[in-house]
């Protein structure tokens, strides 16, 4: 968890798996890291990102648009940027708030979100193993199907 | 964080009665009461983002362009060339006429009048207030060349009006009512949104895909909302996104690092990382399954038991797969990448022309309507075209958004995407110096593999060089593609158009008149 050699790294981590957390835990989260005091400086709000591909002719195209909230959080000059997929505005804030102690560099902050949000990050990562496992199981040889 | 969650429940409160207010024509709506200090950027922050541009005509103080700016991150702009046009006086003195207007061909074109005052606005007696009667004719008056709308957002006592057509508004609304009461009847319990995102996901994934919004939730409740009518709901889901701001542009994403759940390539018995069936029903019978009549939660959980619990865990699936098509471009087997095109076309902000670039048709396809983009597909495979592909390989997984930091421009993740890509061989392709095959490419989100490998299937066909046939003509092809035109124009024919039959009639009537003569007159057919 959290393994980057920069702070901003640790803290992009951190935010990557706080994307996933549902916003009770989110909130949570907030109020027990002490983000709930940052100032915020836009939204949270909902509102679109288009979303590209590029396709195997090199062409970069519009899918479709999703569903994101963001958020920008402040602390004095400093400031910390946060996008998630949903109406998900804890989320948000908390991600900007992963941000912002990132990018200023506050060890202390980060090793608290990294212990309070670890446990979560840890449960996902199981259960994304554990849906790979189901996915594993369905390996197929056409060659080797019955009726072939 | 608390007043900033306010503001965002406020904006979705503020869009409500807008809606409401321009799907009931003649009747005024009142916006919710933290609204009403400052209306006109509550109407404007629910439509305006940064994205349009404004112009405020006629107000010595610069404060309110400042204001709305500020609040909704459009940008000022000369009233000819601007998106929307706020009046503070209500009143536009004529300037109107100089403001943006469309075409014959972008009807969609003209600028937004944002008046600010309704002086007609009145409560009707015991009921739901109603735009009176003279200022609804003000309303519909012309106040231009064809395709300069008149509408009218009022700024004074948090009212808004809209007039587009007049007349049974009271039967719509019953109508309405009834709807919603053949949809509730029943004796069943209410469905949750949640029901329907969870248990429908193949059905949200297409109100997804074809509304062009990753937002399931949303387009759980708009199939809840429309009775299951993927059409109707995909409907909603596009006038939502409309109402909202874009923020960001992802990074491209590569699908390569697709967190994979199915992988197939018909084309091989075997390719590297392997092949997985993944959830799929593919390969089974089409027959009901009559145990789900008995549907509970201790059968789900006996079943979740089943499959999770003692099973022998195989080995791990990649994390990432190579690409099959990539592996024959290695062998020189399949078609280059050709010239990079110049940008990305975008249909929410640029219309269609032709022929169109890449960027645009794959867009285009990707919203598609599932059944249209399969028809004019399977009419290609069924011989009205020269295109019978083979699968390279077809995917259903999860790609990671990624959207540069407006400040660093690194990569933020903000969440993983459900998505459906196939890519099609097919045909020879002598573009090259070499016979090469062709290669035609499908995109769309959640999971819809019909659609997508149709996608890819259309994609390799409009490649062709003389299109003769409808599969391949792009223009055909994009031009009838999109489920939310066609349903309308479709749809279209339901509303009132006894003056275009009248005339119809007469015209019938008078050539039937010119045939009486003429056999009257002994003169009868005479070939002609």
């Amino acid at each position: 968890m959290a393994t980057g050699h920069t702070p901003a790294a640790r803290a992009r981590e951190l935010a990557a798996a706080a994307v996933e957390l549902d916003e009770a835990v989110a909130a949570e989260a907030l109020a027990e890291l002490g983000f709930d005091s940052l100032e915020l400086e836009t939204g949270p709000r909902t509102g679109l990102a288009m979303m590209t591909v590029r396709d195997p002719f090199d062409t970069v195209f519009c899918l479709g648009e999703a569903l994101v909230t963001e958020a920008v959080v402040r602390r004095g000059e400093d400031r910390g940027w946060g996008v998630v997929l949903g109406d998900a505005p804890r989320r948000a804030v908390l991600q900007a708030a992963l941000d912002l102690i990132g990018r200023t560099g506050d060890e202390v902050a980060l090793a608290r979100a990294a212990e309070r949000l670890g446990p979560g990050s840890a449960r996902l990562a199981a259960e994304r193993a554990r849906e790979a496992a189901l996915v594993a199981r369905t390996r197929v040889q056409f060659d080797l199907m019955p009726g072939k | 964080v608390s007043a900033a969650l306010d503001a965002i429940l406020l904006g979705h409160a503020v869009f409500r009665p807008l809606l409401q207010a321009m799907s009931r024509p003649g009747t005024v709506h009142r916006l919710p009461a933290a609204a009403r200090a400052r209306p006109l950027l509550a109407l404007l922050g629910a439509v305006a983002d940064r994205e349009v541009s404004f112009h405020v005509a006629g107000a010595d103080d610069p404060a309110l362009g400042r204001e709305i700016a500020w609040a909704t991150g459009a940008r000022p702009a000369r009233l000819e060339e601007a998106d929307f046009v706020v009046f503070p006086a209500g009143d536009s003195g004529g300037r109107l006429l100089h403001a943006r207007r469309g075409s014959l061909e972008y009807p969609d074109g003209p600028a937004r009048p944002r008046g600010a005052r309704c002086a007609g606005a009145r409560p009707a007696p015991g009921g739901e207030p109603r735009v009176s009667p003279r200022r609804r004719r003000d309303l519909r008056r012309p106040r231009g060349p064809a395709g300069l709308h008149p509408a009218l957002d009022a700024d004074r006592g948090g009212l808004v009006g809209y007039v587009a057509v007049r007349g049974g508004a009271e039967a719509i609304e019953r109508a309405g009512e009834l709807f919603e009461h053949a949809r509730t009847r029943g004796d069943s319990a209410p469905l949750g949104v949640d029901q329907i995102r969870d248990q429908l996901f193949l059905a949200v994934d297409r109100v997804m895909g074809e509304g062009s919004l990753y937002a399931p939730d949303l387009a759980a409740l708009a199939l809840k909302q429309s009775a299951g009518d993927t059409l109707e709901a995909a409907f909603m889901v596009r006038a939502y996104r409309a109402t909202k701001p874009r923020v960001a542009t992802s990074l491209p994403i590569d699908t390569a690092r697709m967190r994979v759940v199915r992988r197939i390539s018909p084309a091989f018995k075997e390719v590297p990382g392997g092949q997985f069936l993944g959830p799929t029903p593919d390969y089974t019978l089409r027959l009901l399954d009559f145990d789900l009549l008995e549907d509970s939660e201790a059968r789900r959980e006996a079943f979740r038991r089943r499959l999770f619990d003692g099973a022998p865990v195989p080995a791990e699936v990649p994390e990432e797969f190579p690409k099959v098509v990539e592996i024959l471009r290695r062998d020189g087997l399949l078609v280059g990448r050709g010239a990079r095109e110049e940008g990305t076309w975008d249909l929410t902000r640029q219309p269609l022309s032709f022929p169109a670039p890449r960027s645009a048709t794959l867009q285009a396809l990707a919203r598609g309507e599932t059944g249209g983009v399969l028809v004019l597909a399977y009419s290609s495979l069924r011989g009205y075209g020269d295109v019978h592909p083979i699968i390279g390989e077809l995917r259903v997984g999860h790609v990671p958004l990624e959207l540069p930091h407006p400040e660093t421009g690194e990569p933020v993740h903000a969440g993983e995407v459900p998505v459906t890509e196939a890519e099609v061989i097919a045909r020879l392709s002598r573009s090259d110096e070499s016979p090469r095959f062709g290669l035609g490419y499908g995109m769309c989100l959640g999971q819809n593999e019909t659609k997508a490998i149709a996608m890819a299937i259309l994609d390799r066909c409009i490649q062709a060089q003389m299109p003769g046939m409808p599969a391949a003509n792009q223009e055909f092809v994009l031009s009838h593609v999109d489920g939310i035109e066609a349903m309308g124009f479709a749809n279209h024919y339901k509303l009132p158009h006894y003056v275009d039959f009248r005339s119809d009639l007469d015209r019938v009537r008078r050539a039937q008149a010119v045939e009486r003569e003429r056999e009257a007159a002994g003169g009868g057919d005479d070939g002609r």
